[in-house]
């Protein structure tokens, strides 16, 4: 029997059971095999099971009758179908559910990356040892767990292949191909030299990951046109066997807007990601993906494209079939009665104040540390325990629990180490992939779609939310700290004669024993600014504030630098603005900088005027929420989505388009539009305003300071 | 069509009766004629609001209870509500529902069965599952349905299929375009 010891890269099914892809330490890639049988539930109306049992007697399947757990009715008397084809899975499923749709299926469509890994304990791109005979495993044993702080780095093979420009607006000329250290790019004038010259390059260089631009979108169905166009076979997948699996491209509502989703091309024995498709890859990149990978159980190039609410109910999948609850193909919990008035006094979010509009100095901004998830854990919040006493840990305090654990360590040790050391870049990005699945984690309590979610659960965290950052807001007054804002898990805090970090260390103490969450320090600020609302100055607006930091790091949220469809002249503008202010100690000499963020305006207003600002820099980015068609009176984005279409492109909602403002019939220019835009058409009025807007932000706040200046 | 059609503009509260599915129809569900129908019926007794669509709007109805009686809480604490986010919390909502001799006010009943998500077949098969138990809910109380057009014309087969079963039918009637003539001066 032979023996190896690596990584696991891949896990997916087949006819006979699972195939599995192990990177193992003598840089060998092993293509294994393994027996696995999955076994999924139905229950309901016994006549209906009697039914089922003869529909599904001739096939291939082993049938019994047995009594599994449903996280909120408690012991079911179930029917257990077991096949040994994980692959006939979905179809064998699909047709049951459409003959008996009424009956309550469970761990029917559960992913077989997560059935693996409860089998074998082994977790994906975890380490392990593997026992087997011609290719079949006979035994796997895991040497690593998810949970690691520091896992030994997986030796990755990455080819990198991307076009010299986006196949979108022109046809690339060459694809830039970049293997380690060595770059170099191949024609594309030609489909036969260049198929056989990449086909060559796959099977010399044999990477384990193929990272890409537009490789979902243009490359790979671009690769299977030449392959047919010119005889040349070419499969990019490392298993011979299979063949690029894609899907459709698709427009979906998540977090309040509607998000467009390239068509997808996944490979078989090593993965494929497109950094132009995949969800978060620009803010957490590899790392962070595989992190994710690691942690939820699904694969690392489904991982990068799904959002981190696939993550976070894989997870939860996960620990019902480590803990023997099935899983639920449907969510059927429904909200409990309430009357209005329970209604309105539950019904609510996170406790945001009304923060004191104008400049602050020496505050301290200290934020709760992962608190809608810490609430959860410490305070056992998952949907089958809501409103139960000494119940015990449910579902999701027992999936969140590691996690939370892990990104606080990890927290822990980027504080300690030097912003210079190599490791700070790797493991700020696990960081953050691992806070994306912590954020998302408290929606998934109420989201229609979630597994486990019952919206109690999700007032019960916000309830619990509120009272704490009461019970801190009164920690803090009770030390004699100044509260000027709350915003759901954070405080602005102020006392005279307070502007060392170390000089609020008591009130975090105080605060951390109160609410038993831990809290950290952001920052002081030497000052910071709360914005009121551009339509009536009384009123104050929570989410905008921005402030300068002791060491003049900047902070802002909510003002035109946070928005996606502000223009980068504008956002650079300020900028600068912001930095020239954050020299500033104390809101007075904040005041005293004004005059100097006024020149730089108009500077930058004369240099758009005479045309040296790049049209790049103008270009604005706006999505469209709908079809064009169903536009009564179409949108900046629309009028460009309308230009393109004119010149044959396709497009649908949660599709980005960028244009720039131009005096012309409909205001705008596509930006991808072949011709392009007449410097003198630029429509410079409009971008004035744009900049005006966004100098008024930053200045607005030192208002009040100069006033009486100027009345005396 | 069983019943008559009206203009939404009349008013419910006359044939609301034991025994009778009303159904309204506008392009947004009957936002505000059904938190004033609500509110009005919660100064008269018990309600039980079902909602389909996130349409509830509680403050609102509290506003307008405030307008018509100082003993808010009596009202108030009569008005039971449970809203339903997927097709198939609805058809649990309403098969978990008990009949009681109490009106029934479901918002928005389709909005869920509208997700493109959910296959035809799925979404046939659950409403003519929550028709049956708005039948049960009729013998007992009046049941009210507010609709609201699906996004896809695909779907507007299951308008048909409420409306069918409905005893009233109200539609609020577009606003009639009428050919003006531009005046001279």
């Amino acid at each position: 029997m032979a023996k190896a010891i690596g990584w696991l890269l891949d896990v997916y099914a087949e006819d006979d059971g699972i195939n599995l892809w192990l990177l193992t330490d003598d840089d060998k890639r092993l293509h294994l095999h393994m027996e696995f049988d999955i076994t999924f539930y139905a229950a309901g109306d016994f006549n209906l099971l009697r039914q089922v049992w003869k529909y599904l007697k001739e096939k291939d399947v082993k049938l019994e009758r047995t009594v599994r757990r449903d996280l909120f009715l408690g012991e079911r008397d179930v029917m257990a179908v077991t096949t040994s084809n994980p692959a006939g899975l979905q179809k064998m499923f699909g047709e049951l559910q459409r003959q008996f749709p009424s009956l309550d299926y469970y761990d029917a469509d559960i992913p077989i990356t997560l059935r693996f890994i409860a089998r074998t304990n082994t977790y994906l791109l975890g380490r392990c040892h593997v026992r087997f005979d011609d290719e079949w495993i006979q035994s796997i044993e895991p040497l690593s767990s998810p949970w690691e702080i520091d896992p030994t780095p997986i030796p990755l093979r990455i080819l990198t292949l991307a076009p010299d420009c986006n196949p979108a607006i022109r046809k690339p000329k060459q694809l830039h191909v970049k293997y380690g250290q060595r770059e170099y790019s191949l024609s594309l004038d030609s489909p036969r030299p260049f198929l056989i010259g990449l086909k060559a390059d796959l099977q010399r260089l044999d990477p384990d990951l193929i990272l890409t631009d537009y490789g979902d979108t243009w490359l790979f169905p671009q690769l299977g046109a030449w392959s047919e166009e010119t005889g040349i076979e070419l499969n990019p997948n490392r298993d011979e066997n299979r063949q690029i699996m894609t899907r459709k491209a698709d427009s979906y509502f998540a977090y309040g807007q509607v998000t467009y989703r390239g068509a997808q091309s996944h490979l078989f024995g090593r993965w494929h990601i497109d950094r132009k498709n995949a969800m978060s890859f620009g803010e957490y990149g590899l790392e962070g993906a595989m992190e994710q990978a690691r942690v939820t159980g699904i694969g690392v190039q489904e991982m990068a494209r799904k959002s981190p609410g696939a993550g976070i109910t894989a997870m939860q999948m996960l620990t019902a079939l480590c803990n023997a609850v099935m899983v639920p193909v449907q969510k059927q919990q429904v909200e409990g009665t309430k009357t209005l008035s329970e209604l309105i006094r539950t019904d609510h979010g996170g406790l945001i104040y009304q923060p004191l509009i104008g400049l602050h100095g020496n505050v301290a901004q200290i934020d709760f540390s992962s608190m809608y998830p810490a609430i959860m854990v410490k305070h056992n919040i998952s949907p089958e325990t809501v409103g139960l006493e000494n119940a015990p840990e449910g579902l999701i305090p027992k999936t969140l629990r590691p996690l939370l654990e892990k990104r606080l360590m990890l927290k822990n040790i980027l504080s300690d180490l030097d912003p210079r050391d190599c490791r700070v870049e790797i493991l700020k990005a696990r960081a953050a992939a691992l806070k994306w699945l912590l954020v998302v984690c408290f929606g998934y309590l109420g989201y229609k779609n979630a597994r486990f979610g019952k919206i109690e659960s999700h007032e019960a965290v916000t309830a619990t939310s509120r009272e704490l950052m009461l019970q801190a807001k009164e920690v803090a007054e009770d030390m004699g700290f100044t509260v000027i804002h709350m915003y759901v898990d954070c405080l602005f805090v102020q006392q005279e004669g307070f502007h060392k970090p170390s000089e609020f260390t008591p009130l975090m103490n105080a605060i951390e024993e109160k609410t038993g969450i831990p809290i950290a320090l952001e920052g002081v600020f030497k000052w910071v600014a709360f914005l009121a609302s551009k339509r009536d100055a009384r009123v104050p607006v929570p989410n905008q504030y921005f402030g300068a930091f002791q060491d003049g790091t900047l902070k802002y949220r909510g003002i035109e630098l946070r928005r996606r469809d502000t223009t980068l002249w504008v956002r650079k503008i300020q900028l600068k603005a912001l930095e020239i202010l954050a020299r500033a100690n104390t809101p007075r000499e904040f005041a005293n900088r004004v005059p100097d963020v006024m020149n730089l305006m108009e500077d930058a207003k004369r240099e758009l005027r005479i045309g040296r600002v790049p049209l790049d820099e103008l270009v604005i980015r706006q999505r469209l929420s709908q079809t064009i068609e169903a536009y009564k009176t179409p949108s900046p984005a629309a009028h460009a989505a309308l230009q393109l279409q004119a010149h044959g492109r396709q497009f649908a909602p949660g599709q980005s388009l960028e244009f720039l403002f131009a005096r012309n019939g409909t205001g705008v220019h596509a930006w991808e539009l072949e011709e392009a835009l007449d410097s003198g058409k630029l429509d410079t009025k409009r971008y004035y305003k744009l900049l005006d807007r966004a100098i008024q932000t930053v200045i607005d706040p030192c208002k009040p300071l100069l006033m009486p200046e100027r009345l005396l | 069509m069983k019943g008559r059609l009206y203009s939404v503009g009349m008013d419910i509260l006359p044939v609301l009766k034991t025994g009778k599915l009303i159904v309204i129809y506008t392009s947004d569900a009957a936002r505000t004629e059904s938190m004033v129908l609500i509110a009005e019926l919660g100064l008269r007794g018990a309600v039980t609001i079902m909602d389909g669509g996130n349409r509830y709007r509680p403050y609102q109805v509290a506003k307008l209870l405030r307008t018509k009686t100082v003993d808010i809480s009596t009202a108030a604490n009569r008005l039971f509500s449970r809203r339903a986010f997927t097709c198939y919390e609805m058809n649990t909502l309403l098969s978990s529902t008990p009949s009681l001799n109490q009106p029934y006010l479901i918002l928005d009943l389709l909005n869920t069965f509208y997700d493109d998500h959910v296959p035809t077949y799925e979404a046939y098969r659950l409403l003519k599952s929550c028709l049956s138990q708005i039948q049960r809910l009729v013998l007992s109380g009046p049941v009210v349905v507010t609709l609201a057009p699906p996004l896809a014309e695909e779907r507007d087969f299951l308008l048909e299929q409420v409306c069918r079963q409905a005893d009233e039918v109200m539609i609020q009637e577009a606003p009639a375009c009428q050919p003006t003539q531009p005046s001279l001066f």
